[in-house]
């Protein structure tokens, strides 16, 4: 069984969420829009807080309306100070 | 899922973050945001998208550059404006689809010995690589291949592409009949020799080892008897095994001609170029001459112009014997050569040479050898 069949989207309700794959990318779900945006460290806002990414040459790949994508070497993902 | 077409735009402006929040308000989807400097940002989006995208950065103040096409995009508006591709595509195209209405090549398969009929009759109907489709009726082309050779079971005519495939079924002739007379038969040999070994398989033998038999004598009888002492008829097999004889004859030229200057000769000087060639002098008339040519290129590796000095010298041929000795043992090679030709697959027992004569201005050599095999032929009962 599948993790998003164990936890799946709809049963997050409005809260955010942050897949982080290897060191190449990262996708946020259920943000609310960009806060900062540098090569170095991205800011997202969502309903908890502010999601923190850190890392070198980040870019971001795709910005939809409720998730986006974001590129580079990423070496840190966090939520308002508490670690992912 | 990526797009298969986007554009690429340049987006200054302070604090680029909210352009995009308020691009996302709005429903915009943008691809690869990339941050160039504090105050730069290059975004993809679809076509689609860009229009309205460069009218909210108009309202929010941020300057937007051009949009650059990628992708699939990017070359057609590379190639709009090279006219002259474009021409030669359509015409190329036009090209085929007008080579695609004609016959270019006709191809007759599996007919056996009525290619060559089948041919007469398609250039006899005017149908060759270069006519139109159209003038092609392959029903009538099959039925009239099909009535013209009777021997055919069917007659295949399709179009594969541009090309006209015949394809032609033989029937299968019906086994003929043999009467009982007509299947029993004897072994009668087939050439003459001394009959060295006679193996009988079925039939009565009718000669036995170390007799000289002759071409058509019996040698297996198509008989055998029956039960109560009757004589039955039989197909007579066996194998006849026999010192048999082969001759072969070789004629070799015993004079020579010898070519002898008569002194008189002539040295011409031509000039050749691909207009013709230019010489001042006319050829002497001799009847026989040799030539001696040198050819001095001109105008080097790549102008064929070329300057020719030519000697004719005038000859008459003069007939001399040529050494006996050497005439025959050449005309024993060849014949010893011609023998195992003639004598393969046999293996030869024993052979000689014949001596050798002269006749006319020939020599002439004859070759024998002795070798074993089958004499043994079936022949049937009605056969004379």
């Amino acid at each position: 069984m599948r993790l998003n069949e164990i936890v799946p989207r709809e049963s997050a309700a409005g809260e955010s969420r942050a897949l982080w794959t290897g060191r190449r990318e990262v996708i946020i779900e259920g943000h609310r829009g960009l806060f900062s945006y540098e090569t170095r460290c991205i800011r997202v806002r969502c309903r908890e807080g502010l999601w923190t990414v850190t890392g070198d040459g980040l870019f971001i790949d795709h910005f939809g309306p409720e998730d986006l994508l974001i590129r580079g070497s990423v070496h840190a993902v966090a939520l308002e100070g508490e670690t992912v | 899922m990526k797009w298969l077409f986007s554009v690429r735009c340049r987006v200054t402006g302070l604090n680029v973050e909210k352009l995009i929040n308020e691009a996302r308000k709005r429903g915009l989807v943008l691809k690869k945001a990339r941050r160039e400097q504090n105050r730069a940002l290059t975004v993809e989006l679809s076509p689609r998208d860009y229009g309205p995208f460069q009218s909210l950065a108009g309202e929010m103040g941020y300057e937007i550059g051009p949009a650059e096409p990628l992708g699939p995009l990017r070359l057609i508006r590379h190639l709009s404006h090279r006219a002259g591709l474009w021409t030669g595509i359509c015409f190329a195209l036009a090209l085929l689809i007008w080579s695609l209405g004609y016959v270019w090549q006709i191809r007759v398969e599996n007919a056996g010995p009525y290619a060559g009929e089948i041919r007469l009759f398609l250039e006899e109907n005017a149908i060759r690589p270069g006519i139109r489709r159209s003038a092609v009726d392959l029903e009538a082309l099959r039925e009239s291949l099909e009535w013209r050779l009777p021997k055919v079971k069917w007659v295949r005519a399709e179009w594969a592409g541009v090309t006209l495939r015949l394809r032609v079924e033989e029937g299968t002739p019906p086994p003929t009949t043999e009467t009982d007379d007509a299947r029993m038969g004897d072994v009668a040999a087939a050439e003459d020799g001394v009959l060295k070994r006679l193996t009988v398989y079925a039939g009565t033998p009718a000669a036995k080892p170390g007799d000289l038999v002759k071409k058509g004598q019996v040698l297996i009888r198509g008989e055998e008897r029956g039960k109560n002492g009757e004589t039955v008829p039989v197909r007579a097999r066996g194998e006849a095994v026999a010192r048999a004889w082969i001759t072969v004859r070789v004629r070799v030229p015993a004079v020579e001609y010898v070519s002898l200057p008569t002194g008189r000769s002539q040295e011409r000087r031509i000039l050749q170029t691909p207009a013709g060639s230019f010489c001042a002098a006319s050829e002497d008339g001799y009847l026989i001459c040799e030539r001696t040519r040198t050819v001095l290129p001109v105008g080097g590796a790549w102008l064929p112009v070329f300057f020719t000095r030519e000697t004719r010298t005038e000859v008459w041929l003069e007939k001399r014997e040529r050494d006996a000795d050497a005439v025959r043992a050449e005309a024993e090679d060849a014949a010893l050569i011609a023998l195992e030709k003639a004598a393969y697959p046999h293996e030869m027992v024993d052979k000689w040479l014949n001596c050798g004569m002269i006749e006319g201005d020939n020599m002439i050599v004859t070759a024998t050898a002795e070798i074993e095999k089958d004499i043994g032929r079936r022949r049937l009962r009605n056969t004379p």
